[in-house]
C-alpha cells in the first residue's frame, strides 16, 4: 500500500515537472497574421466599380455556332436571281380580273359615341342580389348588372344561425368553430368518396382519443429496493391509473361538447346526394362553345344557396383557377355560372334538413381528359 | 401528468377543429356537356327607312356564321317573347331566359347614303348583364357582309374567348370538266364562300396557292412553261412574276414566312428534291436540305423559327421539324400510314397533316412534339388541310371516288365536331385561308 503512494507521487511529481518545464503544452510561435486593410466605400462608389468591372461570361462568351451543313451546300446554287420583272398584265386572265380583293371599305373598328357602353337598366322583374356578402373578384366587376341590388337575404341567415350555436355552448371556446363543424369535417376528409359510414368516426374521434386507458393490461413492475431503477423507469407505473382516463375523458367531453353543433345541422351530405348535385351541374355545364385553353383551365366558383336550393346569382365568384390564365380563366368561370344559374332556377336536388350542409358550396370545375 | 394528458389530449382534437372549420361544402365536376350554345339574335333594328334591307341581311349573315361554327345554335325567332324595337330599350331578361337563351344580340343599322353603320350588344342572359361593351362598324354598303362578319367575330370571341375568323378570305384552286382533262385556275372567296372571284384563267393547271400573312399576295405553281414553277401574284393588281426559277428545274410548294417576305419551297434537280429559302426582296437563295431523300412541303412555325415539312429519308413518308436556317431534323411523326403536307397552326400548338393508312386518307393533327395524334376526317380522299386564322377550324380537298368524283372544299373543328361542306360553286380543291382581314 506504501508503495503505492511511493509510485503515484513519484508519478505526479514527474509529469508536473514535464508540464512546467517540458513545454508540453506550451503553444507553437503564432505566424503572423496578414491583415487586409478594409476600405469602406459608398453605395454608389460600389455600384460604379460593379459597372465598370466586365462580366466574365461576356469575356468567355462562345463565338456563333457553326452553320448548319446546308448552308455550306449554298455555295452549290446559283447566284441569287435578281429579282424578276413582273409579268405584264397582258399575260393575266383576260376577263377575270378582279376587283381590288378587300373591296370591302374597311370599318371602324372603334366604338363610337353614340353608342353607350354603359348598358341599359335591367327590366327583370327581379332583380339579382348583389354580392355585399362576397366580394366581387376584380375580372367580376364588368359583369356585375350595372344597377345596384339590393342584400341578399343570406346576410340575415347567417347572423341567426350563428347565435344560437354560441349560446348553447357556452363552454366553446371560439364561436366560429362550432359553427362550422358540421359543414366541413366530411368534406375535409373525403371530398369524393367519403361514405355516411365513414364519416361520423371522425366526430367520434374526440372520446376515444385518451391513449394511457388501455395501458392497464400492461403487467405493473414489482416494487423494487433500489431506487436506481426507480430513477431510470418512467413514473408511469406509480401513477394512479384511474385519474388520467378520468381527466381525458373530461377534456375530451368538453371539446366534443364545444364542437357540438347546437342546432342540429343534420348529418353530412351522402354520397348519392352529392352525385346528384354534381350531375345536375354538369348537366347544364356546356363546354362546347368555350375555347381550348379555357377547357384546360380548372376554376373554382363559391355560390351561395337558400333553402329552396336556387343560387342566390349575385353570390356566385371565381374564388380561384389554376392551369390557365386570367382571360381563359374568366371564360370558364362565365361557363360555369352559366351552368349553376341554369340548372339551379329551380332549385337543386338537395335535403332541406341538411341545408347548413350545403347552403355555400365551392364547385372546382376541372375536365379531365381534354385532348386539346 | 395530468397537465400533459390535458394538453395532448387538446392538441389530438385540434385536427379535428381545424377540419371543421372550413366554411362551404366542396364538391367538383369533372364532366360538362359539349353542345352548341343556344342563343338569340334579335333582328337588328332598322333607325331609318333605308336600312330594313341591310339591318335583315346583316342579321342573317351573323347568325349563320355563328352558328356555321357549330359551337352556337340560333334559337328560331318563332320562339321569342321580347322583340327588341329599339336598340336602347332595356333587355328583358327574363324573357329571353325563358326560352334558354344564353346570349342574346342586338343591333341596329343605319344608312346615310352609300354608308351603312352597324352597331350591335351582346349580352350573358343568365347573369343579367351586357357582355362587353357595345360595338360599331361603319363602311360603305357594298361591304356590308365585311361588316356582319366583323360583328360575329366580336361576339364568337368575347364568348369563347379566342379570336375570330368570319372577316377572312379563301384562295382556293377552282376545277372544271372531266377528271383526265380537268381545267384550274385560282379563285379567291369570302370564307363563307361569299364574294366568289376568279384571279387566273384556265390556260395552265394551277396549284397549291398560299396567301401571304397580309393577304394581299398569293403564292402558287403553275405549268404554263411546261413544268411546275412558282409564282406570286399580287391580288389586288393580278401583277404576276415568277420566284425562285432555276433553269429547267421544278420548283413547287411554296409558302410564305411569318415575316410575308421570306418563301420556302421545293426544288427538284437531278432527280433529288430539297427545300429552299428565298427572300422574296432580294432574290437571295438558301439551300436548308440536302439529303437524297425527298423533301418537300415545308410550313413555318407562327415565330418562323423552325419549318416542318415532310421527308422519305427513313422509308416512308414521315414528318419533320428542323431550324428555320437549316439544320439537323427531328421526325415527329411515328404513326403507321404516310404523313404529309404538314401545315403549323396559327396559335403553334399544333400541326395539321395529311395521312393516308389502310387506303383511307385522313386529316388530323398532332402536337408539334408528335404528340396527341388526332385524325379528324376519314374519306377516299382528304389532302390539302389549311388552318383557320384563330387556329380552331381546318379547310381541307375532299374527293369523291368513282369517274365522277369531284373535289369539294369542307372544314372541321380541331375536335373533330362540325364537318361541313363549304358552299363553293364547283369543284374546289387546295384551300389556303387567308389571316384575319383588318
Amino acid at each position: 500500500m506504501v508503495w503505492g503512494w511511493y509510485i503515484s507521487g513519484a508519478a505526479h511529481a514527474l509529469l508536473i515537472i514535464a508540464l512546467v518545464f517540458g513545454g508540453v503544452f506550451s503553444r507553437p510561435p503564432e505566424e503572423p497574421v496578414t491583415i487586409s486593410d478594409v476600405e469602406i466605400i459608398s453605395e454608389a462608389e460600389f455600384a460604379a466599380l460593379a459597372l465598370r468591372t466586365p462580366a466574365p461570361e461576356a469575356v468567355e462568351e462562345p463565338s456563333a455556332p457553326p452553320p448548319p451543313a446546308p448552308e455550306e451546300a449554298a455555295p452549290d446554287t446559283p447566284a441569287p436571281d435578281t429579282p424578276l420583272p413582273e409579268i405584264s398584265e397582258s399575260a393575266a386572265p383576260e376577263a377575270e380580273t378582279p376587283e381590288a380583293a378587300p373591296e370591302v371599305t374597311i370599318p371602324d373598328p372603334t366604338p363610337e359615341a353614340e353608342v353607350e357602353d354603359t348598358p341599359p337598366v335591367v327590366a327583370s322583374p327581379d332583380p339579382a342580389p348583389e354580392g355585399p356578402l362576397f366580394e366581387a373578384p376584380p375580372q367580376r366587376a364588368p359583369r356585375v348588372a350595372p344597377t345596384p341590388a339590393p342584400a341578399p337575404p343570406e346576410t340575415a341567415d347567417i347572423a341567426p344561425d350563428a347565435a344560437p350555436e354560441i349560446a348553447a355552448a357556452p363552454d366553446a371556446p371560439p364561436e366560429d368553430i362550432a359553427e362550422d363543424t358540421p359543414e366541413t369535417a366530411p368534406e375535409e376528409a373525403a371530398p369524393e368518396l367519403a361514405t355516411e359510414a365513414d364519416e361520423p368516426t371522425e366526430t367520434l374521434a374526440l372520446a376515444t382519443s385518451p391513449r394511457p386507458r388501455p395501458r392497464p393490461a400492461r403487467p405493473a413492475p414489482e416494487p423494487e429496493p433500489e431506487t436506481r431503477e426507480t430513477a431510470a423507469a418512467p413514473a408511469e407505473p406509480d401513477r394512479p391509473e384511474p385519474a388520467a382516463p378520468a381527466t381525458d375523458d373530461a377534456v375530451a367531453e368538453a371539446l366534443a361538447e364545444a364542437t357540438a353543433p347546437s342546432g342540429d345541422p343534420g348529418p353530412p351530405l351522402t354520397g348519392a346526394e352529392r352525385d346528384n348535385l354534381r350531375i345536375a351541374v354538369r348537366d347544364c355545364w356546356n363546354v362546347g362553345s368555350l375555347s381550348t385553353a379555357a377547357k384546360e383551365t380548372v376554376v373554382t366558383v363559391f355560390v351561395s344557396l337558400d333553402r329552396d336550393g336556387r343560387p342566390d346569382t349575385g353570390s356566385i365568384r371565381m374564388v380561384g383557377f389554376r392551369e390557365g390564365t386570367e382571360a381563359t380563366a374568366r371564360q370558364a368561370f362565365e361557363a360555369a355560372r352559366r351552368a349553376i344559374i341554369r340548372c339551379g332556377n329551380n332549385g337543386f336536388p338537395l335535403p332541406v334538413e341538411k341545408y347548413e350542409q350545403w347552403r355555400e358550396i365551392e364547385m372546382t370545375f376541372n375536365l379531365d381528359g381534354v385532348s386539346f | 401528468m395530468r397537465l400533459l394528458a390535458l394538453i395532448l389530449a387538446f392538441l389530438a382534437a385540434f385536427p379535428a377543429l381545424a377540419q371543421t372549420r372550413e366554411g362551404p361544402l366542396r364538391i367538383e365536376i369533372n364532366r360538362g356537356v359539349i353542345e352548341p350554345l343556344p342563343f338569340a339574335i334579335a333582328p337588328f333594328v332598322a333607325e331609318n327607312a333605308g336600312a330594313g334591307q341591310w339591318a335583315e341581311q346583316i342579321t342573317r349573315v351573323v347568325a349563320a356564321d355563328l352558328s356555321g361554327t357549330g359551337l352556337f345554335r340560333e334559337i328560331d325567332r318563332g320562339a321569342f317573347i321580347s322583340s327588341v324595337s329599339d336598340f336602347n330599350a332595356p333587355v328583358r331578361y327574363a324573357d329571353w331566359k325563358a326560352i334558354n337563351a344564353e346570349a342574346l344580340v342586338t343591333g341596329a343599322v343605319r344608312v346615310d347614303g352609300n354608308r351603312v353603320t352597324v352597331k350591335f350588344r351582346l349580352y350573358d342572359v343568365f347573369a343579367d348583364a351586357p357582355l362587353g361593351d357595345g360595338l360599331q362598324f361603319a363602311g360603305d354598303t357594298s361591304g356590308w357582309r365585311r361588316m356582319a362578319h366583323k360583328v360575329a367575330d366580336e361576339v364568337y370571341s368575347r364568348i369563347t374567348g379566342e379570336g375570330g375568323y368570319f372577316d377572312s378570305r379563301v384562295v382556293y384552286v377552282s376545277e372544271a370538266g372531266p377528271k383526265d382533262a380537268r381545267l384550274k385556275r385560282l379563285a379567291i372567296m369570302d370564307y363563307d364562300g361569299a364574294n366568289n372571284q376568279f384571279l387566273t384563267d384556265a390556260s395552265a393547271i394551277v396549284l397549291a396557292p398560299r396567301i401571304s400573312p397580309t393577304g394581299d399576295r398569293v403564292l402558287y405553281t403553275s405549268y404554263e412553261t411546261g413544268f411546275p414553277q412558282i409564282f406570286e401574284l399580287n391580288v389586288g393588281s393580278s401583277a404576276r412574276r415568277p420566284l425562285g426559277v432555276q433553269g429547267d428545274t421544278m420548283t413547287f410548294a411554296p409558302r410564305y414566312g411569318p415575316d410575308g417576305r421570306t418563301v420556302v419551297y421545293s426544288l427538284t434537280d437531278g432527280g433529288n428534291t430539297d427545300i429552299y429559302r428565298l427572300d422574296t426582296a432580294t432574290g437571295a437563295r438558301q439551300r436548308l436540305t440536302s439529303a437524297p431523300s425527298i423533301e418537300t412541303a415545308p410550313s413555318f412555325s407562327p415565330d418562323g423559327s423552325q419549318i416542318v415539312f415532310e421527308s422519305d429519308r427513313s422509308g416512308s413518308q414521315q414528318l419533320y421539324i428542323m431550324p428555320a436556317t437549316g439544320g439537323e431534323a427531328r421526325r415527329i411523326s411515328f404513326g403507321q400510314g404516310r404523313y404529309g403536307t404538314p401545315v403549323w397552326s396559327p396559335r403553334g400548338d399544333l400541326i395539321a397533316f395529311t395521312k393516308q393508312n389502310q387506303g383511307r386518307f385522313h386529316i388530323g393533327v398532332m402536337r408539334t412534339d408528335g404528340s396527341d395524334e388526332r385524325l379528324l376526317t376519314a374519306s377516299f380522299l382528304d389532302e390539302g388541310p389549311t388552318w383557320s386564322p384563330n387556329g380552331r377550324v381546318i379547310m381541307f380537298t375532299r374527293e369523291t371516288a368513282g369517274e365522277g368524283g369531284q373535289p369539294a372544299l369542307f372544314s372541321v373543328d380541331i375536335s373533330g365536331r362540325n364537318l361541313r361542306r363549304v358552299p363553293v360553286a364547283g369543284a374546289a380543291s387546295d384551300p389556303a385561308w387567308s389571316p384575319l382581314l383588318p
